[in-house]
């Protein structure tokens, strides 16, 4: 792991639904730091605060207490706008469902990406198509995602999750609907990725104990506090 | 209380591919897209042929001052028109206009609402007295000829049709009856579709010889019909004189007038007909999207983009739909009127343009109308297990 500003520092970070008697603690006083080409694995039981803390990190809910800081830039308290700057530019979204755009072929599902981020045409094109060739999906890319297996829709899913060359990689149980074997094939694409520095960091949220042996640390989650694996 | 990101939404830089994804999102669903292109070319295709009808029948309604001949009408003092126009001349004005200068005919007409009978049927026509001076009568034929004696007349093709009369055939105008000897051409207003007999029948049916109620004038070429209708109106206090310019605009104008309110009734509700297409569409397509959007929204997409591929979306498709409708219009013109000769289709450049500028405003208000939605659209939808 090299070294430079963390992609991802969650300080003291809190949410809470709900007001007074009906107040939910979703997660409590977290900490956690994701060094330079780092992969931490989140564990733990459904409805422990995994996902809401995979929300807050990747800047799509606010926290009610803590810090955000991601490769040195707090966005805690950035704006709307700010915060959907950071998420197309800086953070990079795997999801179990894939949540692929059905009318996009699969080049154009990275390329939507890149043209968020101002980037078009040719270099676009160039870029999205190196990806998907990288991710073994180089005879695939005018196919539509309804014609893709899961395990290359979620390949496909990384790759437009890479496509602006994130900080940071947040990945929520990305090989749950996936084979062992196409789980574990996007497993070590992602590791790849981290590791080609592509990617600075990635963080996955998990039930899927097969992959935790590919993760630098493994964190364990449980009542909305986290704790060392 | 509209969000600030919002009313700034559509002057955002433009990112690329948003156009691209509109189309992509479009194509998904080729049969709702079919329709609803269709639906709106209809709706377009209403709202252009309504119009075009409108100009079509009120050009055509000017027919006899446009086509008979006539350079200059000459009326009784006061009278703007000839449609719908109370004018009544002594036959001598003619005979006086006839002998100016720079005059090369000068001939009297009498015009007249009448019902004409044949065995099959009765219609409404106009029936229009002319003399020998060769000015007044009919100007083109189907087929047969001019009208030569007191018992003969010359019939338009479509009140022939409607009265199921061919040539020889007999039809009778009160208690006068008469020989079809000619069917003419492109003398089928749509109040009043022409009928011609000689003059002195006419006068005779209205009880009234030795007046007419127009006085056509052929003037010699090369003469300038504004200066001449100025030097022929000034020999009498008595007369109105007209080009056939001025007349053709005065009745155009009239007629657009008694024509024009449910004309623009019907073109309203094409246009809301559309614009129900266009917004019920964009609202139906965006609602099945919402993921799409809630995916869009989470990977950073800035709400002006999503706002611009929701306006291309609309404006993409009413694009298509306009295209179907204006082909639609230019079809169904000639198929219209072959079957109703009496029925003008005139597609105008301005027309057209008018309904692009209603098809424009159709897409940004029909696109509007999912605005709401994909604005409430929570991206943390994307971390549901779908």
């Amino acid at each position: 792991m090299s070294t430079g500003p963390l992609p991802l520092v969650l300080e003291g970070v809190s949410k809470t639904f709900g007001e007074g008697a009906a107040a939910v603690h979703a997660v409590r006083d977290v900490h956690l730091e994701v060094g330079q080409g780092e992969i931490v694995a989140i564990v733990g039981p459904s409805g422990c605060g995994k996902t809401t803390l995979l929300s807050m990190a990747g800047c799509l809910l606010r926290p009610t207490a803590g810090r955000i800081v991601i490769l040195g830039e707090d966005v805690t308290n950035m704006g709307q706008g700010s915060l959907a700057r950071v998420r197309r530019e800086r953070i990079g979204f795997v999801f179990q469902a894939f949540n692929l755009l059905a009318p996009l072929t699969v080049r154009e599902n990275v390329e939507v990406a890149l043209n968020l981020a101002g980037m078009g045409g040719r270099e676009a094109r160039q870029r999205s198509g190196q990806l998907l060739e990288i991710l073994g999906l180089g005879h695939r890319v005018n196919q539509r995602p309804p014609n893709l297996s899961g395990g290359e829709q979620q390949r496909l899913a990384v790759a437009r999750a890479l496509a602006n060359r994130p900080d940071i990689i947040l990945a929520d149980e990305p090989t749950a609907n996936l084979d062992s074997k196409a789980g574990h094939r996007v497993m070590e694409v992602l590791r790849t990725a981290v590791e080609a520095g592509e990617a600075k960091g990635l963080v996955i949220v998990t039930h899927d104990v097969r992959i935790l042996g590919l993760a630098h640390r493994v964190m364990a989650m449980e009542d909305g506090a986290l704790a060392a694996g | 209380m509209p969000n600030t990101s919002v009313r700034f939404a559509l002057i955002l830089p433009i990112r690329p591919g948003f156009v691209h994804l509109a189309t992509r999102t479009l194509l998904n669903d080729r049969v709702r897209l079919v329709i609803s292109i269709g639906g709106i070319g209809f709706a377009i295709l209403l709202i252009l042929l309504l119009r075009g009808i409108m100009d079509g029948t009120v050009a055509r309604s000017t027919t006899y001052i446009d086509n008979v001949g006539a350079d200059l009408f000459v009326a009784r003092a006061g009278v703007e028109n000839m449609t719908l126009a109370a004018s009544v001349l002594p036959e001598e004005v003619a005979v006086m206009i006839g002998e100016a200068e720079g005059v090369d005919v000068a001939a009297g007409i009498t015009r007249l609402p009448v019902i004409v009978t044949s065995e099959r049927d009765q219609l409404p026509a106009t029936a229009v007295g002319y003399g020998a001076e060769g000015l007044g009568g009919p100007w083109k034929f189907k087929s047969g000829r001019d009208v030569a004696g007191p018992d003969e007349a010359v019939l338009d093709e479509a009140l022939a049709g409607k009265l199921g009369v061919k040539l020889g055939d007999r039809v009778k105008v009160a208690e006068y009856e008469y020989r079809v000897v000619g069917i003419s051409k492109e003398t089928a207003p749509i109040a009043g579709k022409y009928l011609f007999v000689q003059r002195e029948t006419l006068e005779a049916l209205l009880g009234s010889p030795g007046r007419v109620n127009f006085v056509l004038v052929k003037l010699e070429p090369g003469l300038d019909p504004d200066e001449m209708a100025a030097a022929i109106a000034g020999k009498s206090s008595e007369i109105t004189v007209l080009t056939r310019r001025e007349l053709s605009h005065n009745d155009r104008d009239l007629l657009s007038k008694l024509f024009l309110s449910p004309i623009q009734v019907a073109s309203t509700a094409g246009f809301l007909v559309g614009l129900a297409i266009v917004g019920l569409t964009m609202y139906t397509t965006t609602a099945e999207r919402l993921r799409d959007f809630g995916v869009l929204k989470a990977i950073g997409a800035p709400t002006g983009y999503l706002l611009q591929t929701v306006v291309a979306q609309a404006v993409v498709l009413c694009l298509l739909g306009y295209l179907f409708g204006l082909a639609l219009a230019f079809l169904s013109g000639p198929v219209i009127t072959q079957f109703a000769p009496d029925i003008g289709v005139s597609i105008t450049l301005l027309n057209a343009g008018q309904a692009l500028a209603a098809a424009m405003t159709l897409s940004i208000v029909g696109g509007v109308v999912p605005l709401a939605r994909i604005l409430r659209v929570d991206p943390l939808m994307v971390f549901k297990r779908a």
